[in-house]
């Protein structure tokens, strides 16, 4: 059985989410290894969801936002753009692949993007192999257990 | 070198020009930091290699500065400051945790075996009044060991050594940038309870993320961490990664806030 | 406006790392490690770290307190000492325990074993550091 990777979307509301549904309503196919998390702006996500995500069971995580300029919060992706390559430089550091988180800008009316933004982000993964550190959380390593 | 530094910080006292003096005094061998009020106490200040200045005090997460500053209003502060001190005061001046009114620093520039040993990325303060300012770079070998690592290397690197944390909280509680009454570190949601060695890399990932963007290299995190987790080399190169993105070092500009500070646009100087 | 670091040993368990409470006008601020104890050596444990926090903490009591009707209630010194003198003097020794405290005196401590031992007749003494 080929690995199929698991990866956690984080969709903002009022674009990326809408447009995703969009490809839905649409009858749009994409493979089903992506598991949406609707917040209500890409600037919500920190970092520690991300790697929150990535070491309990995601292989990698997408981030989507409203194109820069559209933000429903005006600001709210400003942040997105300045976090994820610093997140990313964190991951490399630390030995892990940092093309296992992308950022992109998807608008509402964007289901066709949407489609295509995850079937290469899929195909990418499955390159790369499963994460290393997906399993850490639930790593019984501990030493000690209160 | 000290007794200059005694003769003016006398003169800073005997001429009113200044309350008070916060520096390192020498209470029976050791080196702490104090409050020097007279002339004559300042017979007892010294210059020492790895004791810090500046510190959170706990639980009320306030930093020792904050502290005075609050207890009396107008206070003329002097502060014998070294390059680490000094980017601490900045940064936590920026970041509304201490006031830089009335404080006056008396910066005085690393010498060769401390700049050596320490190995920060600038052992000096802006002006320094006594001491040379050393230009030369004294990069640690160690972070360029690091840089030629590949990524399966480094994990295997951090996993040995992250694995052998104690959750002992020494770097943050050192940390003098850290004093956030929530800290992250302590959420249930990223960093469960009871589990030692705390879950890879997520214990060690807040603290690296969360200082990128405002770590002063002074190293207080390493000196206090009791498993030799090369700590400083996380946050080494964060603060570079910082710098190549944004072209922003945290203690040098006093008057130029992080990129991560206010809402703005700001735009990273390479591609993601 | 005076700051003090009062050298001190952590009372929390065994190999005693050396520390200095901050003491700021007489009030206890925080903790710092103590760079050259040939024990600690600068480091602290988590405990170490917060060794301080009890001695202000609002958490502390104030009064005795004696549990009625399922509900701990504040109690005079007399009352409760009484009630414990009265308790444990039914009791069989095998039926008691005791638990000291590493936020008590080395002194207290010894104390408390003493009682336990040679008065109330039982083996089961322990320490809050064993936890």
């Amino acid at each position: 059985m080929s690995f199929e990777p698991k990866i956690v979307a984080f969709l903002c509301n009022w674009c990326s989410y809408t447009g995703a549904d969009l490809a839905g309503t649409s009858r749009m196919h994409y493979p089903p290894n992506v598991l949406s998390i609707r917040v209500n702006c890409s600037g919500r996500v920190s970092p520690l969801m991300v790697m929150s995500a990535l070491t309990k069971g995601a292989d990698a995580v997408l981030i989507c936002g409203c194109h820069i300029g559209d933000c429903h919060y005006v600001t709210g992706n400003w942040q997105t753009e300045k976090r994820v390559p610093l997140l990313k430089k964190g991951l490399e550091s630390l030995g892990i692949d940092p093309r296992r988180v992308r950022l992109e800008w998807v608008s509402a009316s964007e289901g066709a993007r949407f489609v295509e933004v995850v079937e290469d982000f899929i195909t990418e993964i499955k390159r790369l192999g499963p994460n290393p550190v997906k399993g850490a959380h639930h790593d019984r390593r501990t030493a000690c257990s209160l | 070198m000290i007794e200059e530094l005694r003769a003016h910080c006398k003169e800073l006292l005997a001429g009113k020009r200044l309350d008070s003096i916060y520096g390192l005094g020498d209470q029976g061998g050791a080196h702490v930091p104090r409050f020097f009020s007279t002339v004559d106490e300042l017979d007892d200040l010294v210059l020492a290699g790895k004791q810090r200045l500046i510190f959170t005090c706990r639980p009320s997460d306030q930093n020792i500065i904050a502290l005075v500053q609050g207890q009396r209003s107008g206070l003329r502060l002097g502060i014998v400051a070294r390059g680490c001190d000094e980017r601490a005061l900045f940064e936590l001046a920026k970041l509304s945790q201490l006031s830089l009114d009335g404080v006056e620093v008396v910066g005085v520039a690393c010498d060769r075996t401390q700049a050596e040993e320490c190995r920060c990325s600038q052992p000096y303060p802006q002006d320094p009044r006594f001491g040379e300012k050393l230009e030369e770079t004294f990069d640690d070998p160690a972070v360029a060991r690091f840089r030629k690592m590949g990524a399966e290397e480094r994990l295997a690197f951090w996993e040995h050594h992250l694995g052998k944390c104690i959750k002992c909280y020494g770097c943050r509680n050192a940390c003098p940038l850290c004093f956030c009454k929530e800290c992250q570190m302590e959420r249930e949601l990223f960093v469960r309870r009871g589990a030692l060695p705390p879950d890879f890399p997520l214990f060690h990932f807040v603290h690296m993320m969360h200082l990128a963007d405002r770590c002063v290299d002074c190293g207080a995190c390493e000196d206090a961490c009791p498993m030799d987790i090369p700590l400083r080399l996380l946050k080494k190169v964060m603060r570079g990664a910082v710098r190549d993105l944004f072209n922003y070092e945290p203690g040098i500009d006093p008057t130029r806030g992080s990129p991560f500070a206010g809402i703005a646009r700001v735009e990273t100087t390479h591609g993601d | 406006m005076a700051t003090e670091s009062v050298f001190s040993v952590c009372p929390y368990c065994g190999t005693g790392c050396g520390l200095y409470l901050q003491v700021h006008d007489g009030q206890l601020v925080g903790v710092r490690p103590a760079q050259s104890h040939p024990a600690s050596q600068g480091k602290l444990c988590i405990k170490g770290w917060h060794a301080n926090e009890f001695v202000t903490s609002k958490d502390r009591l104030t009064t005795p307190l004696i549990r009625r009707n399922g509900k701990l209630q504040p109690a005079s010194w007399k009352e409760a000492v009484e009630l414990v003198a009265q308790k444990l003097k039914a009791a069989s020794p095998d039926h008691v325990a005791a638990l000291s405290s590493a936020k008590c005196t080395n002194e207290e401590n010894y104390l408390m074993q003493k009682l336990v031992r040679a008065v109330l007749g039982s083996n089961n003494v322990d320490h809050c550091a064993r936890l």
